[in-house]
């Protein structure tokens, strides 16, 4: 997924992209605040289940969103939308929302379920995600300040085979992991800003 | 600078092309205020509009005019049929847009004068514009079915606009004796929120259930046709079996006539009464519409499908319920995307540039229960002189998932609700 940087640009200078049933030019701006009354204000959500986008990395997003359009990554919604949206629109889009602000949703930390949620990420989460998960880097989320609904509903599709998950390394590592695990470390990521 | 990273590419082009970038912050030109846009309606599409002239173009002065102090969701109202949610859950307040330098003005507008561009206001004053937005929704057409009249509200509440109308459905649900049949009287469409009348009855069976499992529910309807059906048969046999009935017109759903005194609907075959009619007229535009001259025969708003420009009247945008926006279903998200275009188009013509692309979503929930939710999801595009559903992209909810995908997607819906209600008022 390493084009990324190179289609964003491209899509960004307005060039035309001929293939889009959306429209003939690339309107960013328009196009991306189609996204807000889901995702919220330039991508931070103000509802626990949608996840924020704004501040994400531009890898990240661009992978996540081609993913849910191929059905490769399970979604309810983004998969329908998505289908209509040329490469070009979604690298757009990942480049758009890579350059909001990231802003931590406030949730209020349980202190019990933070540290069984730490013991957790220390085990299983940490090797890949690192220690903080509070950056936008490569094609990793950033978890730090994300909403643990939102999390918790992501690892939740890892534990049953009947989602679509993009990745066996995180299916392998969520398997491990107990419904209330889960609830744990969804809360402690969430609040690890 | 030949190396330059990818961040400062795209900066310094960003920058380069701030000016000619459709959409984007206008630098300001200096303190006077450049032109005046008025907003006529504050619901979602006249909120969302308001708030996006502004954000686009922080120099336009922003005026938005709503009768009410608050206003009360119709989205997940239904909710409050089945004591779900209170009512207070769904209000809000225009203190968000106040702070944001719009000027708020709580009163009625009462005319428009499309040539001299001013609104008239029932306090007497008027104000001018250089761009009008009417988003003032639906109004019912009463005339429409033989002996229906606007003292209806009283005693067979439609709560197709929420808030007293909501709370008086409720009461009169809590006051039905267990064993009754609550009606709904769906209206020909094209009327606002189409999957609400079937999201509705599940929700009064919700309540039913729990309190009066002896009751039910029944659909008239003048459509034959009914939103996300697949969906909503599924859900109904699977939480509430036998207690919702849905007669379309194909099987004398349609009502022909009402006899106030006597509580009868009659249809072509049939004739009903119930202590709980849910009455839901026919729609047409709300009357500002009527009133400033930018309806159709119809009764709705005839607009540019790239723009929202009205095509009767130059420089006033219809947006929302009252836009006969083409392939776009009537709902609060569909208001605000239009709403949101419409800003964009308003504040490219202030600013002497070509209107950008338009970009038209729709996306709606519909709840049947507070842990089984469901959707639709679809975009649109200005097509030659209409608004077009871009082909395939119109999808409901798959009806073979699992339990926990229902869940889920009651969840989504609720987050759909606060970021919606945070885009638009806050």
């Amino acid at each position: 997924m390493r084009k990324s940087p190179l289609l964003s640009i491209v899509a960004f200078c307005g060039v035309v992209a001929a293939s889009s049933p959306f429209a003939a030019e690339i309107n960013i701006v328009g196009l991306a605040n189609t996204c807000n009354s889901c995702h919220g204000m330039d991508g931070f959500s103000a509802g626990q289940a949608n996840p924020s986008i704004g501040g994400q990395s531009a890898d990240y997003l661009n992978k996540v969103m081609r993913e849910q359009r191929s059905g490769e990554r399970y979604s309810s919604v983004m998969g329908r939308l998505l289908k209509s949206y040329t490469d070009e629109e979604i690298a757009a889009l990942a480049d758009h929302y890579s350059r909001q602000e990231w802003r931590a949703a406030v949730q209020e930390r349980q202190l019990r379920l933070s540290l069984r949620g730490k013991r957790v990420h220390n085990m299983v989460c940490k090797k890949c995600h690192g220690a903080k998960d509070n950056k936008a880097k490569d094609e990793t989320i950033r978890l730090g300040g994300q909403w643990a609904g939102y999390i918790q509903a992501v690892l939740n599709r890892y534990v049953d085979p009947k989602y679509q998950r993009p990745s066996d390394e995180m299916a392998e590592a969520v398997n491990s992991l107990s419904p209330e695990d889960i609830e744990a470390v969804s809360h402690f990521v969430a609040s690890n800003k | 600078m030949l190396n330059w990273t990818r961040r400062d590419f795209i900066k310094a082009g960003g920058a380069s092309l701030a000016s000619g970038l459709a959409g984007a912050p206008f630098v300001a030109s200096g303190a006077a205020r450049k032109a005046r846009v008025v907003v006529i309606g504050g619901g979602y599409g006249g909120a969302i509009a308001a708030k996006y002239v502004k954000r686009l173009d922080p120099q336009i002065d922003v005026t938005l005019v709503e009768r009410n102090k608050h206003y009360v969701s119709c989205p997940f109202s239904n909710e409050v049929l089945s004591g779900e949610r209170d009512i207070e859950s769904l209000t809000f307040d225009y203190q968000g847009l106040a702070a944001r330098d719009i000027r708020v003005i709580h009163d009625e507008a009462t005319a428009v004068d499309p040539v001299r561009k001013t609104v008239s206001l029932k306090n007497g004053k008027a104000l001018e514009y250089d761009r009008l937005v009417v988003s003032p929704g639906i109004q019912f057409n009463w005339k429409a079915i033989e002996g229906c009249g606007p003292e209806m509200e009283k005693t067979m509440p439609h709560a197709w606009k929420a808030g007293e109308q909501t709370l008086l459905l409720r009461k009169q649900l809590e006051a039905m004796k267990d064993g009754g049949t609550a009606i709904i009287v769906v209206p020909p469409a094209p009327f606002r929120c189409p999957p609400g009348p079937y999201e509705r009855a599940a929700q009064m069976c919700a309540y039913f259930k729990h309190h009066k499992p002896k009751s039910r529910v029944l659909i008239l309807d003048a459509n034959t046709a009914m939103s996300k059906r697949p969906l909503f048969e599924q859900a109904w046999a699977a939480l509430y079996p036998g207690m919702i009935t849905w007669t379309p017109a194909s099987n004398s759903g349609k009502v022909l006539r009402v006899d106030q005194s006597k509580r009868t609907l009659v249809t072509e075959f049939d004739s009903y009464t119930s202590d709980v009619i849910n009455f839901i007229a026919p729609h047409k535009a709300g009357q500002i519409a009527h009133i400033a001259g930018l309806t159709d025969a119809a009764g709705w708003c005839p607009v540019d499908p790239f723009t929202m420009e009205s095509t009767k009247h130059k420089a006033i945008h219809v947006i929302g319920d009252a836009s006969a926006a083409g392939d776009m279903p009537k709902s609060a998200h569909s208001a605000g995307s239009q709403a949101k275009a419409t800003a964009a188009a308003i504040v490219a013509a202030i600013n002497g540039q070509t209107a950008p692309n338009p970009y038209y979503v729709n996306t709606c929930y519909s709840l049947v229960a507070p842990d089984w939710g469901f959707s639709v999801a679809g975009l649109y595009k200005a097509d030659g002189d209409k608004i077009a559903a871009i082909p395939g992209s119109v999808v409901i909810s798959p009806t073979d998932v699992a339990p926990f995908t229902r869940k889920e997607e009651a969840a989504f819906g609720l987050s759909w609700l606060a970021n919606i209600t945070a885009e638009a008022f806050s």
